[in-house]
């Protein structure tokens, strides 16, 4: 396998006991780009009719929906739809990997400016 | 007075006397001032008045109204913590200077992150901290400031200097304490204040009060006034009362997350009169909790969309969210470069010695000096007291060497401060003094002309001499602090302060209140119902020809369970009854302590008490329904005599009237549909449990007869237990109400359904005839009571959950 092409329908569906007159949503409903996957398209229905709705990213880049709702619902229907093409990726052989103990080591904070790698990893390092 | 001198510790510095054992000098006027007074009955005078000033605090500000005032989490020593001029001149320039250097900090962290790119910090500190909140990030606050109001815990050290234990910057807790200590101590030592000349701190109210409303003067230059808000988690947190108190300080309104709402980027208050512009918000809310959408899923106590509105620039918040991620002693260590680098100054203050275990070096040496070192956590989600080092031997020491090995950057090790002692007053029985350990907690606000330092703060004591830590946990003491001025001071005027500003409307009347105002008026009369239903059924019951009718009533009207029985009325499940409707009434009370009067709120006190007593004892049911009835028509009364008759007030008896007329109703069809329906007993016990009686006998003579009853009950305008009184009321109050708020007026109840004077007499007849007219106008009441339902959803759309104002905003 080289690569391959997806199509991907996820439907969310709520259900309320009484009318949400309005509210706010996030979407994390589109996958991030990566070298071994893109998103060549993807659509997202909403029911009802959204009042505002935009498309931005969080701080760690992911792509988000921001949506409001401002018509009185008891149903909420998210439909996305999208096309993904997965390439193959190299298998990753353990052996030949840093081992835990020194990638934790490297992190270890020395008061020295850190290399451009590690900062970038610093905010994944946590929850 | 005498100010004994204990034997003195010379590890501690003493705050009243020197190392020779004379008074320090800015003690003297203060200790002679009282020294004069030299009687046991001045000392317990001001004892007990700083004790009753307190308790009236409670009393009008707390939720839980603990008579003993024990819900705060400090008692109020009558004497001040005194300071020289010339000491707070270097604590207020090392406060003030520690919240520049926070702000830029702060700034730093959400924003470039160059302090992280060139090794000043470890990506510990604020990353693995639950209070680096990652949606904040490159978020720019509308005044560029993330800190605004920010505390310095401080201690002084034995060689006498003020050294920083702890910084608070995410929603400072205490200033509202500061602020009423001083108002009692006023009263307490009324000329020694402005004889020793004392600085005033209500200054720095003012100056916060301007910040907050500073963002609305630059953002609307047009018309509106800027609206602030303080924003509380609600009653049940531990400084609620310091919320209360200070929007009452500030004139601005309490609010609750639920009260406000997102719509667009802007935050709106959801009022009486409609959605209303929040241009800034003091939050007490923890960081995480402010936005369910963007932070915590779970907290029902934020606002959704709260940091999309800070993102577009539309709101100020103070502290802006994540400003809790400096709260950690890690940082300490890391600080003195940091100053250099940020704002090119040397710390002022001196901050205790502390490692930040995550380093190598810094662990090696926290391990080998174990005994003379305090462990802490990290971060404050760990959730551990801090571990004196020197009460781990063994076995134990081991353990706890192997915990911090195993996470060494979840760990701080600070030196132990051996904190100084200042002089209490101990009790009413001694005018000797007593020495307590010290800390003193000091505030700042950012204005747009620069910090300021509240010229006073909170000073927290130890509860007994032997302490080593001063924690609210284990008792103690809050003591005002007197910051004495040089010569005549002058308090810095306040920060140019446009007219308009004074101008905040705080008389908002938030939705969420209005609608516990509602209910807490509709729970009044349905608890006074249900007594008076019960009390007229026990009083029945050894009348054969009415008891089973009546206690048939109490059960189908829900005084009582459907299988109850109305002399366990008082020892019934709680979710039925008289105790669920006093349940339901003292916690709408609670939503709107505020506006109640003190007498109001005890008699809510005391009617939950009375109820509690009752269902202990086995005593006379019948005399403690008397007694509720009594209690519950005092609340009206004080609700009449105590309360603004505003909107509020105007919806509260709203409540009533529509409870009421609903209950007449009600109890009208399960008399009419009743086989002793035209019984005089059964009439006569009708007319006691509608309160009716005494006008009734004014009106008629003989039997009573039901036709007669449903002329009074039904048409009889002047009598405030009818249903055409009561319709006109509540018509009358809608009129008033649309009217105060330039609103269409709300349709109201239908008319009373008219029996002609012919059909009347049939009321009272037998047979057929008579249970198909009493039927036909059962038919008719259970309608109009189904309208008051109706019109109480009507409400409740209208006013309480702003349907209609929610399509109108958005339409506009």
């Amino acid at each position: 396998m080289t690569k391959r092409r997806y199509r991907i329908r996820h439907e969310t569906s709520y259900q309320y006991a009484a009318d949400v007159v309005h509210s706010h949503h996030l979407l994390h409903l589109v996958p991030r780009p990566a070298s071994y996957q893109q998103c060549l398209e993807h659509d997202i229905d909403i029911t009802p009719e959204t009042h505002r709705r935009s498309n931005e990213f969080d701080a760690f880049g992911n792509p988000l929906v921001r949506l409001e709702l401002a018509t009185p619902h008891r149903e909420l229907t998210v439909v996305s739809t999208m096309e993904i093409e997965v390439h193959a990726r190299p298998a990753v052989l353990a052996e030949t990997t840093t081992p835990w103990e020194k990638v934790r080591d490297q992190f270890a904070f020395r008061g020295a400016w850190p290399s451009r790698d590690q900062l970038d990893a610093a905010r994944f390092r946590h929850e | 007075m005498r100010a004994v001198l204990e034997p003195t510790d010379l590890r501690r510095y003493d705050e009243l006397t020197d190392a020779s054992g004379g008074m320090r000098s800015h003690w003297r006027p203060l200790i002679e001032r009282l020294r004069a007074n030299d009687s046991p009955d001045a000392v317990r005078r001001s004892l007990e008045l700083t004790r009753r000033l307190v308790v009236e605090n409670g009393v009008t500000y707390n939720v839980y109204a603990d008579p003993q005032g024990a819900d705060r989490p400090w008692a109020l020593d009558p004497l001040p913590f005194v300071l020289p001029a010339a000491e707070w001149q270097t604590i207020e320039a090392g406060v003030a200077q520690r919240a520049r250097l926070l702000n830029a900090l702060l700034a730093d962290l959400y924003g470039p992150q160059r302090l992280l790119a060139e090794g000043h910090l470890p990506a510990e500190l604020p990353f693995g901290h639950p209070n680096y909140l990652w949606p904040c990030h490159d978020l720019r606050p509308v005044d560029g400031r993330w800190l605004h109001v920010y505390a310095a815990d401080l201690a002084r050290a034995p060689d006498g200097r003020w050294w920083l234990l702890a910084d608070r910057t995410q929603a400072p807790s205490g200033a509202g304490y500061a602020l009423e200590n001083r108002e009692i101590l006023e009263q307490v030592h009324a000329e020694a204040i402005p004889d020793m000349s004392v600085r005033r701190v209500r200054g720095f109210f003012n100056s916060l009060r301007e910040r907050l409303l500073w963002h609305g003067h630059e953002a609307d230059a047009g018309g509106e006034a800027p609206l602030a808000v303080i924003l509380t988690p609600g009653p049940y947190n531990e400084t609620y009362f310091e919320h209360a108190y200070l929007a009452r300080q500030l004139g601005m309104p309490l609010v609750e997350g639920s009260d406000l709402t997102v719509r667009g980027d802007t935050v709106y208050l959801k009022t009486l009169g409609g959605l209303r512009r929040v241009h800034s918000i003091l939050r007490r809310l923890d960081d995480d909790y402010c936005d369910p959408l963007e932070l915590r899923g779970d907290s029902a106590l934020g606002v959704p969309g709260l940091i999309g509105a800070l993102r577009a620039g539309r709101v100020m918040v103070s502290n802006a969210p994540g400003t809790g991620v400096l709260e950690s002693a890690a940082w300490l260590g890391f600080l003195p470069p940091i100053a250099e680098r940020l704002i090119g100054e040397k710390l002022v203050l001196p901050e205790v010695a502390t490692w930040w275990l995550g380093e190598k070096p810094a662990l090696d040496y926290v391990l080998s000096n174990l005994d003379r070192l305090v462990i802490k956590p990290t971060y404050p989600n760990q959730r551990f007291e801090p571990m004196f080092g020197r009460d781990y031997e063994g076995k134990e020491r081991d353990a706890l060497i192997e915990r911090i090995r195993n996470r060494p950057y979840a760990y701080v090790a600070q030196e132990h401060v051996r904190l100084s002692q200042a002089p209490v007053w101990r009790s009413a029985a001694s005018s000797e003094l007593a020495s307590r350990a010290l800390t003193l907690r000091v505030y700042a606000v950012a204005t747009p002309d620069g910090v300021r330092v509240m010229p006073g703060g909170l000073a927290r004591v130890a509860h007994d001499g032997a302490a080593e830590v001063v924690s609210a946990q284990r008792g103690g003491g809050a003591k005002d602090v007197w910051v004495l001025a040089e010569g005549v001071h002058e308090e810095p005027p306040s920060t140019g302060t446009p007219g308009r500003l004074q101008a905040q409307r705080h008389d908002y009347i938030p939705s969420r209140l209005v609608e516990n105002l509602y209910w807490l008026g509709r729970y009044t009369v349905r608890a006074e119902n249900t007594a008076r239903l019960v009390l007229r059924t026990l009083a029945a019951r050894s009348d054969a020809r009415v008891f089973p009718h009546a206690r048939q009533v109490c059960r189908d009207l829900g005084a009582v369970a459907p299988d109850g029985d109305v002399f366990d009325a008082l020892h019934g499940r709680e979710a039925i009854g008289i105790t669920a409707d006093v349940k339901h009434l003292a916690w709408c009370a609670s939503q709107v302590r505020n506006r109640l009067s003190a007498r109001y709120w005890r008699g809510v006190v005391g009617l939950q008490r009375q109820l509690q007593e009752a269902a202990a004892s086995r005593g006379s049911s019948r005399e403690v329904f008397e007694r509720l009835l009594l209690s519950l028509a005092a609340l009206t009364g004080f609700s009449e005599e105590d309360m603004m008759h505003d909107e509020g007030w105007r919806v509260m008896r709203l409540g009533r009237r529509i409870e009421r007329m609903q209950f007449i109703a009600s109890i009208l069809v399960r008399q009419l549909g009743s086989a002793s329906a035209t019984r005089p007993e059964a009439v006569e016990w009708l007319l006691d449990v509608c309160d009716s009686t005494p006008i009734y006998r004014a009106r008629y003579i003989g039997a009573p007869r039901l036709s007669q009853l449903l002329n009074l009950l039904l048409y009889d305008d002047g009598h405030p237990m009818a249903l055409a009184f009561l319709r006109r009321s509540i018509d009358r109050d809608l009129g008033d109400l649309a009217l105060s708020l330039n609103g269409e007026r709300e349709r109201g109840v239908p008319d009373v359904p008219l029996v002609a004077s012919d059909a009347a007499e049939q009321l009272d007849a037998g047979g057929a005839l008579g249970r198909a007219a009493r039927a036909g106008l059962a038919d008719e009441l259970a309608a109009l009571a189904q309208r008051c339902g109706e019109l109480s959803n009507r409400l409740s759309h209208r006013y309480f959950a702003l349907i209609e104002s929610d399509a109108h905003a958005l339409a506009t």
